[in-house]
Order: structure tokens, then sequence, then C-alpha cells
């Protein structure tokens, strides 16, 4: 197994691991809230709706989480942030009953804050992370709230000289509920579903299918391939499915970030080489630069030092491959 | 009729509405009615009507010419408490709104002479407006005042609101919007990715297997005009893309040609004779990959997966269940 597999899989674990966990801090705070309920002794009814709409939200959200048929992050943090946002702005009607200037405020930064989660957060369940600077602005508001909050309480211990564990607890647990949301959507996850980047992959996927761009170059073993498809296939894989194709051998080419693959067909009858390009050659393959090869020219006759190599077809030449010179160097090394 | 003529006749009616029911307020009312409001509001019902009837066809004339109307008219309606009013309160609030509107006015200038792309900025200064009229209503009623006498005593106030938040959402549609130079980033390089390339992972319904391969199913469509004889479309999952699957006329071959599924317009990037088809099992229910040849080098691979086995969310879940009891 390779680096780049084994960090594929170390990743993919992670991501799994990052749903469950967004599922358990939901239940252990809506566990919290429960026990608050019991414990306390409302004055008011809104109070007392508040942690039990609350709690119980946040047990539904952590039950659609894992229960999940399209499991992934993305809806994991939608369904996370839409129970943020749908018990802030219960919290906030709470707040708005008890009739003061503050509670105003406070009411109105915390609905504001709650409806635009719980929007961005029905994008995430489509799948796209549309709405991620709004729900990274209301998670960073209401980080703050509760930072000002807690800052509250030691001003009130400095004076006082004691403060209740009570009602401190509540607002670490939030803020830590606040920071999960902000440290996954900064992951690499996330950003690459934006919109740019999006867009970026789509540009490069038609730029590696269609065009060869400087720094993208072939190993000197997939360039020898290449050098003697004409003359010997012996690497290439037979294909026997019935249809019109002899052989086909599959070549990446890559400036070390993106890549193109190149599929290469010996077809029955045919005294060319069928070239088709795409951007993934792993499952379906339809579009793509397709193009046929009459004529295979090496920069030198060496096998050992040719540098680049160039595809014909008839008289009109294609392309022209770079051999990476990295394997090379690799080689020399080792015999000295 | 388009849904976008539609919502742009709706926008004229709004606004001319709003006009026309603000002027007979101000004539019917006792407050009196000065210059600079009766301007305003016949500006909005000339303006409102002029949207309906001659810029239906157009959005980005008809977003200007609103963003332009309802600027104006609320400077027109405003200027005069300014210069005439006592109320020191009156005057904030015109203050407030006559800087929008020359803000809102900047932007629908800026669309004009494409200086701005995007709507969104203009809307956001209608959005403050709107705002600006709902909000210090709300905290009055929140202090406790009574609510029906309440309400019939900021009428005016509350319907403007209503009329902004109205041309906002109306404005803010997904037919309506004017698009910024992000989404046409987006808009232009999907369809450059979709003419281009094909993402891996998409597939064909197992359940289109036998239309593909036996000309059975539903959905044929037969054309007496050109050279094609009947045809019918397949969708592919997971891509904007859908394959066309044609019989042409005197050619026992069929053809398949690949381009945006459900367009109106479009471009067909690829399409050739099927002259082999090859699948990775001859067992039908079976089958993951098939492969079409045509000539010269040309094939295709299709992943074929059964859809109603891929997974869903709950929302997508609970509706397949209901179509298939209907």
């Amino acid at each position: 197994m390779n680096i780049e597999e084994s960090s594929q899989r170390l990743i993919s674990r992670m991501k799994k691991g990052t749903v469950y966990m967004l599922a358990i801090i939901l239940i252990l705070s809506s566990a919290y809230e429960i026990y608050m309920v019991y414990m306390a002794d409302y004055e008011d009814e809104w109070g007392f709706l508040d942690e039990t709409y609350s709690a119980v939200i946040k047990i539904i959200m952590a039950e659609f989480i894992l229960f999940d048929p399209k499991k992934n992050v993305l809806r994991a943090i939608g369904f996370y942030a839409m129970s943020i946002g749908l018990s802030r702005v219960i919290n906030s009607l709470s707040i708005l009953s008890q009739q003061s200037t503050f509670s105003l405020v406070t009411g109105l930064i915390l609905l504001a804050m709650g409806i635009n989660l719980i929007y961005s957060s029905y994008n995430y369940l489509k799948d796209t992370t549309r709405g991620r600077n709004g729900m990274l602005l209301s998670a960073c508001v209401l980080s703050a709230m509760q930072v000002i909050t807690l800052l509250l309480y030691y001003q009130g211990y400095r004076t006082a000289g004691s403060v209740l564990i009570d009602d401190i607890v509540p607002s670490v647990i939030m803020l830590v509920q606040y920071i999960v949301l902000l440290l996954i959507l900064d992951t690499e996850e996330i950003r690459y579903s934006t919109l740019l980047e999006k867009t970026s992959t789509r540009v490069e996927s038609v730029t590696s299918t269609n065009m060869l761009l400087k720094g993208y170059a072939i190993d000197r073993a997939d360039a020898l391939v290449i050098r003697h498809a004409f003359d010997d296939r012996s690497s290439w894989s037979p294909v026997s499915d019935g249809g019109p194709v002899e052989a086909e051998k599959r070549i990446r080419i890559s400036d070390g970030r993106i890549k193109s693959n190149m599929i290469l067909q010996k077809w029955y009858g045919s005294d060319k080489i069928y070239v088709t390009m795409v951007n993934d050659d792993s499952g379906t393959i339809m579009l793509g630069n397709r193009f046929s090869v009459t004529q295979i020219v090496p920069e030198t006759d060496d096998d050992g030092s040719f540098s680049n190599i160039r595809l014909f077809d008839g008289g009109r030449m294609l392309m022209q491959i770079a051999v990476s010179k990295e394997n090379d160097t690799k080689a020399e090394g080792a015999s000295i | 009729m388009k849904r976008s003529e539609m919502l742009t006749i709706l926008l004229g009616l709004v606004i001319a509405g709003a006009g026309l029911y603000f002027m007979f307020r101000g004539v019917s009312g006792d407050k009196g009615y000065n210059t600079g409001e009766a301007v305003s509001h016949l500006i909005m019902l000339f303006g409102g009507t002029f949207i309906a009837l001659l810029l239906r066809k157009d959005i980005r004339y008809s977003t200007i010419a609103a963003v332009l109307i309802i600027g104006i008219s609320s400077m027109a309606s405003n200027i005069y408490y300014i210069f005439f009013s006592d109320d020191q309160i009156a005057i904030l609030f015109a203050d407030i709104y006559i800087i929008f509107s020359v803000v809102m006015i900047y932007y629908g200038v800026a669309l004009l002479f494409h200086t701005s792309a995007s709507s969104v900025k203009a809307l956001v200064c209608l959005g403050i407006l709107a705002a600006t009229e709902f909000v210090p209503t709300l905290f009055k009623l929140y202090s406790g005042n009574d609510f029906m006498p309440f309400i019939n005593t900021n009428m005016d106030k509350l319907a403007y609101g209503i009329v902004h938040l109205t041309v906002v959402i109306i404005l803010s549609r997904k037919e309506m919007l004017l698009e910024g130079p992000k989404k046409r980033l987006d808009r232009n390089s999907k369809a450059l990715y979709n003419g281009r390339c094909t993402p891996s992972g998409c597939f064909i319904d197992v359940h289109d297997l036998d239309s593909l391969l036996d000309d059975s199913g539903e959905g044929w469509i037969t054309y007496d005009n050109g050279p094609i004889e009947c045809e019918r479309t397949i969708s592919l999952y997971e891509t904007d893309l859908g394959l066309r699957l044609q019989k042409w006329k005197g050619d026992d071959r069929k053809h398949i040609a690949v381009c945006v599924y459900g367009a109106d317009s479009y471009t067909i990037p690829l399409a050739f004779p099927i002259e082999h088809i090859v699948m990775d099992n001859e067992d039908r229910s079976k089958v993951g990959k098939i492969r079409f040849y045509g000539d010269e080098g040309v094939f295709m691979d299709i992943l074929v997966k059964d859809y109603d086995e891929q997974p869903k969310g709950y929302i997508e879940t609970i509706r397949m269940k209901y179509l298939k009891k209907e």
C-alpha cells in the first residue's frame, strides 16, 4: 500500500468518525439539557419549553445522523446545524418573552442566527455547501455570545467570590457545540464543496481531458509502452469481450497534482492506435478527447535517455509528452 | 407564459397597486397629502404599469426599472420631511430612507450601464428599507402597544414594508435574479464540463437496459420530418447529461447521442451508430457496466446500477414509497 492509498483510507475513516462524533455531541448535550429540566424549578413556561424542545430536537437530529441512508459529512453537518439553529430559535423566543430592551436585542440576534443556521443547513442536506459563509458567521456570533456570557460569569465570580457551576456548564457545552461546527466548516471536505472549489475542479477536469500543460509528464516505463505501442504490446491487457478491441492499456499523465488518463486501444483490422483521454477512467467513460495515432516518435532512439515522445496522425502532429526525470534520477542514485 | 414573465407582471402590479393604494389613502385621508408624496405615488403607479405592460419579457430591464422606481419614489416621498417637517424622528427616518434610496438608485444605474452585474446589492438596500419600516413598528408592538389600534395608525408604514419585502422576494427568485460573476462562473464551468467530461460515478438505471438493448419501453417519439425515425431519452444519474437513443431511417443500427438531459436547446458532444454492445454479465439484472462500440476507435463505458437501491435521503425515500403506492 503506498502513501496515497494510506492517506485516502485514513481520511475516509476520519470522515466516518466525524459523522458519529457530531451525533454523540448532540446526544450528550441533549442528555445534559434533560438533566437540567429534571433538576430545575422553572418560574416561567418558556424556560421549561426551551430546554425540553431543544433536547428533543437534538436527539431527533442525532438519530437522523446515525440512521441516514446517505450518510456523509455534509449531511451530518446539515442535521447538526439544523438542531442548533432550531434550538437557538426556540431559545430566542424564550428570551424575547421577557420584555426588556436587552432581551429584545439578544433575542433578535439569536433568532437571526438560528434562522440563518436552519437555512444554511437545509442546503447542506442537499449535499451542497451553499451558505458556508453564513453558517460560519452564525457560529462565530453565537460563540462570541457564549464567550461574553462566560466572561460575565467570571466578573461575577471576581466580585461575589463564587459562581454556580450549573450556570457555567450550559454555556461551556453550547460553546463546544459551536466550536466543533466552526472547526468542521473549515475542513478540506467542506471547502472542496464550495462554489469556487467546484468550479476549479470542473475547469481542471476539462483541462486534463483536453490538454497537456507544462509540467505534465509520464514515467519512463509508461513512455516505453507508448513508444513500442506498434511493435510490442506485451504489457497491454488483452480484451476478449467479443467487441472490436484487441488490447487496451491505460496510462496516467500527471503534473504531480492534476492527473490526465490516457486509454490506448488496438482494434482488430486497424493499423492505428486509438487514444481516449479522460479526466477519470475508473467508472463511466463517455465524453473525452479522442484521436487516432499512426506514428510514435521518441526524441532519441535510445530507450533509456529520451526525454519526450511525440504522437502523429498521418501528416499531423498531435502532442508531445514529456518523460519524468524523477525515476531516472532515483535509478542513477541507486547505482552509485 | 414563462414563469419569469408572470413574476415580472406581478412585480409591476405590486408596485402600481401600491402607488394607487397610497394615492387613495393620501387623497381620502385627513393627515394631508404633500406634493412629494403625490409625485412618489404617481411614479409608482405609472412605473409599475410600465413594467407590467412593456418590460414583462425583459428580466434585466424590469429589475433595473423596479429598483429605480422604488428608489426615486422613496426619495420623492421623504425629501419633504427633511425641509418642512419639525418632527425630529420623522426627519431621522427620512434621512435613512433617502440614504438607502440614493445607494439603490446608484446600483440601478450601475446595472443599467453594466458597471455592476448582480442585483443582490440593490436588493440588500431594498431589504434595509423594508426593515427600517418594520423594526420600529414591531418594537413598539413589543413594548406593549395594543395591537389593532396601533396597526391602524401605522398602516402606511407596514404597507410600504410589505411592498418592499414583496419586491425583494419577487426579484430574488431564481428566474429573476441577475447573476453576479460567481454564479456565471458556476453556470458556465458546469456547461463546459458537461460538454467535455463525464463524472465517472454517473450511471443508468438497470431498468432502462431493456430500452437500450431491445427498443422496448415507453417514451419513443416518432418523427415524420428529417432523417431520424424515432428516439427516446434515457436518464443518466449523478450528472446533468442524458442519452438519446435514436433509430435513423434506412439504417438498421441504433444511434446513441450524449447531451444535456431535459434541455430545450442543446449541442451533442458525442454521437455514433452502435456497432457492438458488450456487458460484463450476461444476466441483465446483474450487469454492472455496459460498453458501446462505434467505429474508428469510439467507445463508451457506462455503469449500470439499480436506482431504487441507491442510498437516498429521508424525504426522497418517503417520496419514492408514496409514488410507488400511487
